[in-house]
């Protein structure tokens, strides 16, 4: 039983006909035609291959889901969960990577198809967070617990867990719906270079003893 | 869609007189923009709870990407003319609904 409460088939065979969901592909001047069936939604580009779009609709997307949608309409380039709020967990994560399909919403999906292969796509903001991960001489090693949070273990040091705050302006709100939503990590990174996390932001993250600091600083304090 | 959706929004935001909605990015520059980026500002942390309740259901929310603050947030930090965020009605004339959707 999956969290939404029915079973994840169950689950992707009551997505609706979004007609939403067709206007917003067929606007996009690099897609030709779009063709919906049942959880798979097979988009023509005017330059590029046909694309297979997997289509789920749920909060948390689990490789189960990500297994029983590969049932039900063969191998896709891209696995998309369309709500807003959705989120991908690590393990789905690691099914779509090891099969070299792309993941992520509704807005992800969008960019992916400017790729050539969108199953080579990873989110803009999570790739760069993870290059510089990658980059700094103390972590030994990353792992996505989720779409949002990084675990990282490091050289002599304890690990941590990082939350990816990536919004345009970090707030008390976006702080504490992280919180709620993603439960537990060390530190919230607001990654956003353009904006500082408000005070009420700060202080809602220190009533829970989570720092939240801008990306500069994270790369700092993962040394100590 | 664009215009349907930010009726919807302000169908709903007019029964919340504790919030006042501003539209800001891409939807107040481009003609095929991939979501409404609104900012609600907030009075009490329960309206802001209720209002996002309401909006969940019926409107199109894969299109809306919320930043939500209270009023002392959004003064100090600039959040306005950084943004150069826009109040809803103003993004609505923008987008004249000329059909139904």
């Amino acid at each position: 039983m999956s969290s939404h409460g029915g079973t994840p088939r169950e689950w992707m065979r009551s997505l609706p006909n979004y007609e939403w969901l067709r206007q917003t592909f067929v606007q996009l001047e690099y897609v030709d035609h779009a063709e919906f069936n049942g959880s798979l939604i097979t988009l023509t580009r005017r330059e590029n291959p046909t694309v297979r779009l997997g289509v789920v609709t749920t909060p948390d997307v689990t490789a189960m889901m990500a297994a029983d949608l590969t049932d039900e309409i063969g191998l896709f380039d891209f696995m998309m969960n369309t709500p807003r709020t959705g989120r991908f967990m690590g393990d789905a994560i690691s099914y779509c990577d090891e099969r070299g399909v792309g993941w992520g919403g509704v807005g992800d999906a969008m960019r992916a198809l400017r790729y050539q292969d969108p199953g080579g796509y990873i989110n803009p903001e999570l790739r760069f967070i993870l290059r510089g991960l990658s980059q700094h001489d103390r972590v030994q090693e990353t792992r996505l617990l989720d779409d949002r949070r990084v675990f990282v273990e490091r050289r002599g040091l304890k690990p941590v867990v990082l939350y990816i705050g990536s919004e345009y302006q970090p707030t008390a709100d976006s702080v504490r719906s992280a919180i709620d939503r993603y439960g537990e990590f060390d530190v919230y990174a607001a990654t956003n270079p353009n904006s500082d996390p408000t005070p009420e932001a700060i202080e809602v993250g220190d009533r829970s003893g989570i720092p939240v600091i801008k990306w500069g600083p994270v790369l700092s304090m993962l040394r100590q | 869609m664009i215009a349907g959706t930010l009726a919807l929004v302000a169908r709903n935001a007019i029964l919340y007189p504790c919030i006042d909605v501003y539209v800001f990015g891409s939807v107040l520059h481009s003609r095929t923009p991939a979501d409404i980026d609104l900012l609600t500002v907030y009075r009490h942390r329960s309206c802001l709870d209720q209002f996002r309740a309401r909006m969940s259901h019926g409107i199109r929310e894969h299109l809306l990407d919320v930043t939500a603050m209270t009023p002392t947030e959004l003064e100090g930090s600039g959040f306005l003319p950084r943004s150069r965020a826009k109040p809803l009605h103003v993004a609505q004339s923008k987008w004249p609904t000329l059909a139904p959707e």
